[in-house]
């Protein structure tokens, strides 16, 4: 049972004092219930996807050796209320050429798409605005609705920049819908499940619980998934739709104002979903380690409110940084050409998220899970992760301890140029 | 081979065809009948003993009759030919009638006189004869008049645009309106899509047009439509004088201006004799390796940019605005240096500008390791660059291309080395030539390879410079330049490759034809060449690569 | 000179294509720790113009090329750097007086024409023709682009052989330009004596009148 039945069930009985099983018009609040949740998803990615732009400004800044927005605010946490206040004021402009039903709804549909994924995503232990039973599918269907946002953009605003985003944006979420899939697949093939929920039921709060970690073909289809998320979500080095460079700002560069503003809103939206998906599929969720979701949902109170808290902050913590992933690989990487694009895709993703499936198949056949080989297993692939973060954080280290030893040897010196101060 | 023995050869291939031979020029001329130039110019690139594969100049030079001499006037038209293999050249000059100014092409022989012969029709009335698409380049296609004329009037007004600022002033505001400048005659073909790419496009860098024919990603045809930037340098050189004209080359190319002011220089001190002292030598290949380097990082940072990688450029950035803060001490300014004068530099660098050089150095070295693990090394960058839009070194050849570009396609070939000038023989360092480190020689991935190596060379020779500075005057009282009727040919090794300066003088303070060859206005006439087959993405990558810059086509 | 390209060579499929992604992944992994590392150094951006520590014009050297000013009382009316400017964006006029002294009309400068080349000030024998290290020029329109250097009727062209000290170099134009850097002077912290601050100097002359543009 979800929150949202829970909801439903309580004000059943307590206002119309009725029992919910046998009442006719459950279904009615339940509706209404339903609605109320998925406006407060809505404000909830409303607000989260304004904040990640600033994260993602404020990144992208000191990566390049530059500060960032950082005057509206303590240290410029509001700058994204300043940008959306000023795209709200600017003019909407429609080219007088343009297909105007189509160009007017693209940005609506877009968003639609980016934010009908919410609805499944599985916030805490029982924080979830629909646990359908085929959540997953959902995800995967309700995504592709961006696709044609972006073709009707692009064919909508009669600019044949803004068609080559389009169809660049349709070839290539098409494509890579397919290695997504079967990475998830995966997924679904661990947990049994198609629910959101029970995908998250299905590990555990410690890490060698989380699918992630459970076999080497879980750990590549990860970062398959990953892969075929970003592309999906239009990041660098997937953003051929956009390519500002190549064709000048793809499907939105006659948009303006608050549909421009939309584009964007679902841009970061999506990259905040992918992090999402990617966390409550692998990374365990919203796991709290050591207590199992049963025991979360017996308890009663303030303690089942504290325990939902800790369960969404879990969740919180662990998608946000995937989405500070997202971003950081954003301006390491240039971009891919559109042919490249496609052989990454079909060439390489796809065989290789195939490869995955068998192999986990193979796996859940010859390894029963809690036996000596699945503890092994777990085990190794547990090392393997710490190796990546260790090898990752020491490579990191002594990238700047050369320069640190440099400005050692300058010590003394008068550093007339802005010098890279170290921590 | 010298000139003499050039004409001797000439003469003996092809009799009766040399009219004249004018030995007592510092870069000496042979003066052909017009109706046997191709016949000439044919045996010139073809003779095994000559090789001239490379015409380096095409320059319409107007010159009419004097009032009090009997001599009639006539058109010039000055070819400058080279050849790398055997290392001489020769300059050609054919005499036109001035009323009906005709003669025919050799874009056959040197593509990369087709935009040279545009160049000459379009700023001189000069009719080459046999020209596929013989179109004004830089002025408006319905412009009147022909602005190198010695007798050119310029129009009042241009569909109602103010030519003058003193109208413009006068009338509070421009006109209204917005005339269609360049009207390309490049017919769309049929089945393909016309794509404007520019004159504002994020990849052109700066305000070029590409007129693109694509079947979807993959291009069918790109022209280059230039002249947007336009602004006459060489027009002005010729009524602001030998000092005046100083700030106006650095203006020619913005990212190189103390190569275009040592061109400009050496010039003009061939032509007036000017020994430079020793220690202002020392601060012009200084400053120069300088801006060699901030070149380099603005094109290779800017290229990453193309691709998509915004980091790697603002790493570049804050390298060069070191660089810029040192011009800034060095000379005054940060981009338009006029550093340079006829007779040394117009300041002396101080100990203490050295000083922050070796600084600089010492930092900037491990930041180009860094440069390599963030970007050079990538795969994706490696992958959108290598084998595209390979250019063979023939190629490079025969289209003219200079400078990084060239010595990418293999042809080992460095002004500073080859062709010394300046101090330049007594430094220590190796002319970088493309390896195919990741595809093929002379691809994208070589030309970006060699300006990184480049930079490394640079730095090379600033410590040794720095390290031999020798103490002296900076700098030699030379009076306002006034030089004898002479014609001189100067180049240097810009960070777009050989900026060479043409000035034809004539006794009086203002050059009678100032004539700038530039890297990037080669470099745009293989681009039409190359594109068929590349994708959209690859052209931005190609454009990027050959590291042209929109000022120094249109001058 | 011309080298022979070298045949192309062929790797083993099965190995370019697991070379491919072991080099895609590596690559990637090496440029995410050079960018990860940036986020433990400091920033090497300023925030200009208004959080800067000093105000940008104290940071540039004193060769710097800015806006030109002349100093008068130093001004011998040569005509030098008007000969020399390739542009003519110096415009003098004097007329004689029957004493035989001679007095400005006008000594304009007009910056929307100038690119700031230093012929003019190279010209100068005098060091009454002085770039400045001003360079924040924007006016509000065409005309107060042209600085009128003759603030008053009866300045008087100087003579060659006693000239009066140079006044420090920025004074002359901030006294006669008030809105060129009004913001950072209030913005700055207090200058030291020594150095050559518009403001103490502008307070300092008298005559000087502020309404000097037209």
């Amino acid at each position: 049972m979800n929150i949202i039945q829970h909801v439903a069930n309580l004000l059943i009985r307590s206002v119309f004092h009725a029992d919910p099983a046998s009442w006719p018009w459950t279904w009615l609040v339940q509706a209404v219930v339903i609605g109320i949740a998925a406006f407060l998803a809505f404000a909830f990615v409303a607000i989260f996807a304004g904040p990640v732009s600033w994260i993602e400004r404020r990144i992208a800044g000191r990566i390049q050796s530059r500060i960032g927005p950082n005057r509206v605010g303590p240290q410029g946490v509001l700058q994204w209320l300043a940008d959306g206040v000023k795209c709200w004021l600017k003019e909407d402009l429609v080219p007088a050429a343009a297909d105007r039903p189509l160009f007017l709804a693209a940005p609506y549909l877009v968003f639609t798409g980016m934010f009908g994924a919410f609805v499944v995503l599985p916030f805490g232990a029982q924080v979830v605005a629909a646990d359908l039973n085929v959540g997953i599918l959902y995800l995967l269907a309700i995504t592709s609705l961006v696709v044609v946002g972006l073709l009707m953009a692009g064919w909508g605003s009669n600019s044949k920049w803004a068609l080559f985003g389009g169809v660049r944006s349709a070839a290539q979420l098409v494509s890579y819908e397919v290695p997504s899939a079967f990475s998830l697949l995966c997924v679904v093939l661990l947990a049994g499940t198609l629910s959101t929920q029970g995908i998250v039921a299905a590990q555990g709060g410690w890490p060698w619980d989380w699918f992630i970690f459970r076999n080497p073909f879980m750990f590549a289809a990860f970062f398959l998934y990953f892969t075929a998320a970003i592309a999906e979500g239009n990041r660098t080095p997937f953003d051929l739709p956009e390519a500002e460079s190549e064709i000048v700002a793809g499907y939105n560069i006659e948009y303006s104002g608050m549909r421009f503003l939309f584009f964007l809103f679902a841009e970061w939206a999506n990259i905040w979903i992918m992090a999402a998906i990617s966390a409550f599929a692998f990374l365990g969720g919203w796991q709290i380690p050591g207590i199992a979701p049963e025991q979360i949902a017996a308890t009663k109170g303030w303690e089942f409110v504290g325990w939902q808290a800790l369960s969404w902050t879990i969740f919180l913590v662990k998608a946000t940084f995937l989405v500070f992933v997202v971003i950081q690989i954003r301006w390491t990487l240039p971009r891919l050409r559109v042919d490249q694009l496609m052989i990454t895709c079909w060439k390489y993703l796809v065989p290789l998220s195939m490869l995955m499936v068998l192999g986990v198949l193979v796996l859940l056949a010859l390894v029963p899970e809690g036996g000596g080989a699945d503890t092994i297993l777990r085990g190794a692939m547990v090392g393997l992760g710490l190796a990546v973060v260790l090898v990752s954080a020491l490579r990191v280290r002594r990238t700047f301890r050369v320069d640190r030893e440099h400005y050692r040897e300058m010590e003394g010196r008068d550093l007339w140029y802005p010098p890279y101060r170290l921590p | 081979m010298t000139p003499a023995e050039i004409r001797e050869r000439v003469s003996a291939a092809c009799p009766g065809a040399v009219e004249e031979f004018q030995a007592d020029l510092l870069d000496p001329v042979l003066r052909l009948r017009p109706d046997r130039l191709r016949e000439v110019c044919r045996f010139l690139r073809d003779d095994p003993g000559l090789r001239l594969h490379y015409l380096r100049l095409v320059t319409g030079i107007d010159r009419p009759a004097a009032a009090d001499s009997e001599t009639p006037g006539g058109i010039d038209v000055v070819y400058h030919l080279w050849s790398y293999e055997l290392r001489h050249g020769c300059q050609l000059r054919v005499r036109l009638d001035r009323a009906n100014p005709v003669v025919e092409t050799v874009s056959d022989l040197w593509p990369d006189a087709n935009w040279y012969e545009r160049e000459c029709f379009d700023l001189l009335g000069v009719t080459f004869a046999g020209h596929p698409g013989l179109t004004r380049l830089l002025m408006p296609a319905d412009w009147v008049g022909h602005p190198l004329r010695k007798d050119y009037a310029r129009p009042e007004r241009y569909h109602g645009l103010p030519t003058s600022r003193a109208t413009v002033l006068a009338e509070g505001r421009a006109a209204e309106v917005a005339p269609a400048m360049h009207d390309t005659k490049a017919q769309p073909i049929e089945g393909y899509l016309r794509l404007n790419m520019g004159p504002h496009h994020p990849a052109t860098h700066g305000v070029i047009n590409f007129l693109l024919e694509t079947d979807g990603e993959i291009l069918k045809k790109a022209t280059p439509d230039v002249g947007y930037l336009h602004r006459g340098i060489e027009k002005l050189a010729e009524q602001v004088g030998y000092v005046g004209t100083m700030p106006y080359t650095d203006r020619v190319d913005y990212l190189g201006a103390m190569f275009t002011n040592h061109g400009w220089a050496l010039a003009v001190e061939k032509l007036l004799g000017v020994e430079v002292p020793r220690r202002a030598e020392f601060c012009r290949v200084i400053a120069s390796e300088l801006n060699r380097i901030a070149s380099h990082l603005i094109s290779t940072g800017s290229l990453a940019m193309d691709l998509g990688a915004f980091t790697p450029f603002l790493h570049w950035i804050r390298e060069r605005e070191t660089i810029n803060d040192i011009m800034e001490r060095i000379c005054g300014a940060r981009l338009t240096y006029n550093y340079l004068r006829f007779g040394g530099v117009s300041r002396d660098i101080d100990p203490e500008t050295l000083d922050k050089i070796k600084h600089w150095i010492d930092h900037f070295e491990p930041m180009m390791d860094e440069f390599d693990r963030l970007i050079s090394s990538n795969e994706i960058f490696v992958r959108r660059l290598a084998g595209v839009a390979v250019i063979s070194p023939a190629d490079a050849i025969a289209y003219g291309l200079v400078g990084p570009n060239l010595r990418a396609s293999g042809v080992a070939w460095d002004t500073r080395r080859d062709e010394p000038y300046s101090i330049y023989p007594e430094f220590a360092f190796d002319v970088v030539t493309g390896r195919a480190v990741h595809g093929t020689l002379g691809d994208a991935y070589d030309r970006y390879d060699c300006r990184l190596r480049e930079i490394k060379e640079s730095l090379k020779i600033l410590r040794q410079a720095m390290a031999a500075i020798p103490e002296g005057e900076a700098r030699v009282k030379v009076p306002r330049p006034k030089p004898a009727a002479n014609e001189v040919y100067a180049r240097v090794e810009g960070p777009r490759g050989e900026c060479g300066f043409y000035v034809v003088s004539d006794g009086t303070e203002k050059p009678y034809r100032a004539r700038f060859r530039t890297g990037s206005f080669t470099a745009m006439t293989i681009i039409e060449h190359l594109s068929p087959g590349l994708m959209l993405a690859d052209l931005v990558a190609l454009i990027g690569s050959l590291d042209v810059i929109a000022p120094e086509i249109d001058r | 000179m011309v080298p022979a390209v070298p045949p192309p060579v062929r790797p083993n499929p099965v190995r370019a294509y697991f070379g491919n992604i072991r080099r895609a992944v590596s690559s990637t992994f090496e440029g995410m720790t050079v960018t990860m590392s940036w986020l433990f150094r400091r920033p090497s951006t300023i925030q200009y113009p208004d959080r800067t520590e000093k105000p940008v014009r104290e940071m540039l050297p004193e060769t710097y090329r800015g806006l030109l000013e002349v100093d008068l009382s130093r001004c011998t009316a040569c005509l030098l750097c008007a000969k020399t400017c390739p542009l003519g964006c110096i415009s003098i006029e004097t007329c004689k007086h029957p004493d035989g002294a001679r007095e400005f009309q006008t000594f304009d400068i007009d910056n929307g024409l100038c690119m700031f080349c230093g012929l003019c000030a190279e010209a100068c024998n005098f060091d009454a023709l002085a770039h400045t290290r001003e360079f924040e020029a924007s006016v509000s329109s065409a005309e107060q682009l042209t600085v009128r250097f003759v603030d008053r009727p009866g300045r008087l062209v100087a003579k060659a052989k006693d000239l009066p000290p140079r006044r420090p170099r920025g004074s002359i134009l901030a006294a006669l330009i008030p809105g060129f850097g009004r913001r950072r002077r209030r913005a700055a912290p207090p200058e030291p004596p020594a150095s050559p601050a518009p403001a103490p100097a502008a307070g300092a002359e008298g005559p000087e009148n502020p309404e000097g543009t037209a």
